[in-house]
C-alpha cells in the first residue's frame, strides 16, 4: 500500500513540475519573444493586420505574436465583427502594453458577469457617450 | 412416443447419470462451485447504462498486470502536461484581443473609469 502511495506521489510531483517548468517558460517568453518581419508574415494575415504595416516593426516581438494569434480568428468572424477588427486594431496597437493589459481585466470582468447585468451595463456605458459632449476639437 | 414422454424420458436418463458420480469427483465439482460462488459479484447497474460486473476484491495483479493499470493513467497526465508544455501563450490572449476587438463595446469603453467602477460595483 506504502508502495502504492509513493508511485502516486510521485507522478503528482512529476506533473507539477512540469507545469511549473512550463509556466516559468511562458513567463519568460513574454520579454524574449524576438520581433517578425512584416515580410515574412503570410499573405492572409498581412491583409488582416495591413492597417499596422507602417507601424509594424515599432511593436514588440510578444505584441506582434499576440496580433497575429488574434489575426488567425479574423477568417472566422462574423462580417460586422471583421469590421470592427480592422477599425480598432490601429487604436489598440497604440496603446501601452499597460492599457492593453487593464482593457483585457476589465473586458474580462464584465465577461464574468451574466448576461442580462453586461448587456444592462453595455447600455449604460452606450447612454453616458450620448450624454456627454465631444470634447472640443483641437486645432 | 409423443414429445412430453421423450424429454421426461431424456430427464431420467440424466438423473441417473448423477446418481453414478464418484465422491472425489463430486467433492472436487462442489469445491469448484464453492469458488465460483465466492468471485461471483452482483452486477451493478450505473444509470441503467453500464453493467458493472468484476472480480472480487480479493483481487491480486501480478507484476504485469501493475503497469496495464498505471501506465494509462501515468500517460494521460503526461498528455496534459505535454499540452500545457507546448501551449503558446499568445493564443490565449490573441482570442481574448480577438474579443474585445471584436465585441459591442469601443476598446476605449474598457479604459473607461466609469464602467470599471461599475463593474467593481457588482462584484
Amino acid at each position: 500500500m506504502a508502495k502504492r502511495f509513493g508511485v502516486i506521489a510521485a507522478a503528482i510531483l512529476a506533473v507539477l513540475m512540469v507545469f511549473a517548468a512550463s509556466a516559468q517558460t511562458n513567463a519568460k517568453s513574454d520579454n524574449t519573444e524576438p520581433q517578425l518581419a512584416w515580410p515574412t508574415l503570410p499573405a492572409d494575415q498581412r491583409q488582416v493586420l495591413a492597417p499596422l504595416e507602417k507601424d509594424w516593426m515599432t511593436l514588440p516581438g510578444i505584441q506582434q505574436k499576440r496580433l497575429i494569434a488574434a489575426a488567425t480568428r479574423y477568417p472566422k468572424m462574423r462580417p460586422i465583427q471583421q469590421e470592427r477588427f480592422q477599425e480598432r486594431l490601429k487604436e489598440w496597437a497604440a496603446l501601452s502594453p499597460e492599457q492593453r493589459n487593464a482593457a483585457r481585466e476589465t473586458y474580462k470582468d464584465l465577461s464574468r458577469l451574466p448576461p442580462a447585468k453586461q448587456d444592462e451595463l453595455r447600455k449604460r456605458w452606450q447612454e453616458k457617450q450620448v450624454q456627454t459632449p465631444p470634447p472640443p476639437a483641437s486645432n | 412416443m409423443n414429445e412430453k414422454d421423450f424429454a421426461a424420458k431424456v430427464a431420467r436418463t440424466l438423473n441417473w447419470g448423477l446418481t453414478r458420480i464418484d465422491d472425489d469427483k463430486l467433492a472436487g465439482l462442489r469445491t469448484a462451485r464453492a469458488k465460483a460462488m465466492e468471485a461471483y459479484r452482483e452486477p451493478i447497474t450505473i444509470a441503467g447504462l453500464v453493467t458493472i460486473s468484476g472480480p472480487s476484491p480479493s483481487t491480486k495483479y501480478d507484476l504485469i498486470q501493475k503497469p496495464l493499470i498505471w501506465l494509462p493513467m501515468l500517460a494521460l497526465i503526461a498528455m496534459l502536461a505535454g499540452a500545457n508544455w507546448f501551449k503558446d501563450p499568445n493564443a490565449d490572449i490573441g482570442d481574448l484581443d480577438a474579443a474585445l476587438l471584436t465585441g459591442e463595446l469601443p476598446i476605449n469603453a474598457f479604459l473607461d473609469k466609469d464602467l470599471d467602477s461599475w463593474l467593481k460595483g457588482s462584484e
